[in-house]
């Protein structure tokens, strides 16, 4: 009974973290169409940022607060003077947002070195709670209500604001919506933003879990991808159940086969794409 | 001005290639292969200063000859490595090879080298075969294979701390299978139990579900190996879901190495690893190599730079052997094979194989003020990749990539 519990629980303290990296992808593509491989560099970025924030400036939460929002801001002059260039040219698009993967993928090597890095957790989320027969680290719990409060915040901004009207019908039509006069590209930019914000937030929630090193981008990367796809592109409520869905398939596969781990994430997406090609909820 | 450029490219170029021709051809040159990025970049980082390091002492300069490190990136990648070594041995005019991290890269090297019959000495690499079934005269290695500190773990775990049943966790590569392979060989031998093996991918982000699928109760220790990042994570969640404290946890020497040992925290207190190399080593060699190393590069070497330090050793006294004439590749290579001499991980040789000969020692993780060391606890000495069989006998066993789901009756 025990055993259940505790992958449950993995399972969805690890589906709220891919749920904040496959958020903003999903949104990013939605609204811009822009395949945003950069996305794992945010999130690399995120967790290097916290780990030098933490070290300077006392501790977790300062980190937590301040690198995604460094991240964000950093995303900013991307989009405006680099990915607004090639605005009409999808594969430019994907083109670019590899070359910035690579090159912040180097420049993290040589500022951060190559050594693997991990934030401390906080002293108030440090222990294990004792459940009965097994032991659960407090911080995964931590992460599961900080990653369902974010889903919280993303479905009240996108279905209860103006603003999120505005991503809303971007992503349904984006002509229709230059063409009553909205001004789509201000918004856009917000979103990458904001897109890139939580991606570095999955970055600082998962340094103390998973640590951080020079391919870690990469390697979510292929995560977030394989939750959009299942979920949806454009989808937020199917990336959150696409997250939920990856994160216990996967921690049953490994806990149940782990000769098979490799196959517990890509064989849903397989799954999903031979039968419903957009993802389950999928707007592409 | 577009045809002016066009126009003054070509006797640029070829200006170019002329400058860059043979730099004196006194100079002896040595080609480095190492990984530039990706997870192993740091491991290059190391190979380099270590080999760096040994060549500045010498003055740059070795029977009369000056002597130039040439660094190639292999990325990883075999395709890229091969590559670099050609380039290296067929243009760059190379006498020796060396460095090489990666085991897939190495392979993809051995069959070129063999046949170049120039010298290489793998510094890092660990995979078992290329200095047993694959081995070649002209292929050295100065770290150790895979299995070597391995076969002396399981036995002192058996002899020394009485454990009978042992559950094996391992990444699923030829690396993870030789590694644990050699500690469950000889804990078997001994008379112990491997009750269950697990094989999580390689680079796996989340332990949990591995570590919370054993059961506690069916063994006496937890018997792993990890290298970088997955060491960290593996260490911490061993901690976080509760089992150290349970059920004692050791593994080969890379589980704990310097690279990973600070970051690992309180959770590594008290596991036990094998190894042939520690930066706490009381000797006059490790002292002074260390020191000099923090002097150098402001950190302190892990095993990898002792490791790389020491390849610069054999290949020096190969060019001292032909007194410079590194033309004579056989001659080098003879005189690498007869190396004898006291490394800062102890009193270090080849066997037939080219592989080494050193002690082993067992160590245990410990708190030191705020920060850890591996304590040495225990050492064997002269053991090579065969103990305790004998060349012979090893070679006839089946190889340990085979044996990863057979340890269990």
């Amino acid at each position: 009974m025990t055993f259940w519990l505790i992958q449950v629980l993995n399972g969805v303290s690890f589906g709220m973290l891919l749920f904040l990296l496959a958020a903003g992808l999903s949104l990013i593509f939605g609204l811009m169409r822009i395949i945003n491989l950069a996305h794992g560099s945010f999130y690399l970025l995120g967790a290097y940022i916290a780990i030098t924030v933490a070290a300077h400036f006392g501790g977790f939460w300062a980190a937590m607060v301040i690198a995604p929002l460094v991240v964000a801001a950093f995303s900013v002059p991307l989009k405006l003077l680099l990915l607004d260039r090639v605005q009409h040219n999808e594969l430019g698009q994907v083109l670019m947002t590899f070359g910035f993967l690579l090159m912040i993928s180097d420049a993290s090597l040589w500022i951060w070195g190559g050594a693997p890095l991990s934030l401390d957790k906080p002293a108030l989320l440090a222990g294990s709670l004792a459940l009965p027969g097994a032991v659960f680290p407090i911080y995964r719990v931590a992460v599961m209500v900080i990653g369902a409060i974010a889903a919280l915040l993303l479905w009240y901004f996108v279905e209860r604001t103006r603003l999120g009207a505005i991503v809303r019908a971007g992503v349904d039509d984006h002509e229709m919506v230059q063409g009553i006069g909205i001004n789509l590209p201000r918004v856009m930019w917000l979103v990458f933003a904001l897109g890139a914000m939580l991606a570095g937030l999955a970055g600082v929630l998962a340094s103390p879990i998973l640590g951080v090193y020079p391919g870690a981008d990469f390697a979510v990367l292929m995560l977030a991808f394989a939750v959009v796809v299942i979920g949806g592109l454009g989808s937020l409520k199917g990336a959150f159940l696409a997250s939920l869905f990856v994160g216990l398939v996967d921690n049953f596969g490994k806990a149940l086969f782990p000769e098979f781990a490799m196959f517990t994430i890509f064989v849903p997406m397989a799954a999903v794409l031979a039968v419903r090609p957009t993802g389950l909820f999928g707007k592409a | 001005m577009k045809r002016f450029l066009e126009l003054i490219t070509i006797p640029v170029f070829a200006l170019l290639t002329l400058l860059a021709g043979p730099a004196g051809a006194q100079t002896i040159k040595i080609g480095v292969i190492i990984p530039g990025s990706g997870p192993f970049a740091i491991i290059g980082e190391e190979v380099k200063n270590g080999l760096e390091m040994y060549f500045a002492e010498q003055g740059n300069a070795v029977a009369g000859r000056k002597v130039e490190l040439i660094i190639e990136d292999d990325g990883n990648k075999p395709e890229v490595g091969l590559a670099k070594a050609k380039k290296l041995i067929e243009r760059d005019g190379v006498s020796v090879i060396t460095g090489i991290v990666s085991s897939s890269v190495a392979y993809a090297l051995r069959d070129y080298i063999a046949a170049a019959k120039i010298p290489m000495v793998i510094t890092v690499s660990g995979a078992d075969g290329l200095t047993q079934q694959d081995a070649a005269p002209n292929i050295f290695r100065t770290s150790a294979s895979g299995s070597q500190q391995s076969h002396v773990l399981g036995e002192w775990l058996y002899k020394k701390k009485g454990y009978r049943r042992m559950i094996v966790i391992a990444p699923n590569y030829a690396m993870g299978y030789e590694q644990t392979g050699g500690f469950a060989r000889t804990f078997k031998e001994q008379g112990g139990k491997i009750v269950k093996t697990v094989y999580p991918p390689l680079g796996a982000p989340d332990y949990g579900p591995f570590l919370t699928s054993l059961d506690l109760s069916s063994a006496d220790v937890i018997g792993v190996v990890f290298a970088g990042g997955d060491a960290i994570r593996f260490v911490k969640q061993y901690a976080e879901y509760g089992l150290k404290g349970k059920i004692p946890l050791v593994g080969s020497g890379l589980l704990t190495d310097d690279m990973v040992l600070q970051a690992q925290g309180d959770a590594v207190v008290g596991v036990v690893t094998a190894l042939n190399y520690t930066r706490t080593l009381q000797n006059t060699e490790n002292q002074a190599f260390v020191v000099n190393y923090v002097q150098r590069y402001r950190r302190i070497p892990t095993a990898y730079a002792e490791y790389s330090y020491v390849g610069g050793r054999v290949i020096r006294e190969g060019i001292d052997a032909v007194k410079g004439k590194v033309e004579n590749s056989a001659a080098m290579v003879a005189a690498m094979k007869k190396v004898n001499f006291k490394a800062p991980r102890g009193q270090f040789r080849f066997d037939e194989y080219n592989n080494p000969i050193t002690p082993i020692y067992i160590l245990q993780a410990e708190k030191q003020g705020s920060s850890y060391i591996n304590k040495v606890i225990d050492e064997y000495t002269n053991i090579s990749q065969f103990y305790p069989w004998g060349a012979k006998a090893y070679l006839a066993k089946p190889r340990y990539t085979d044996m990863a789901n057979k340890w269990i009756d």
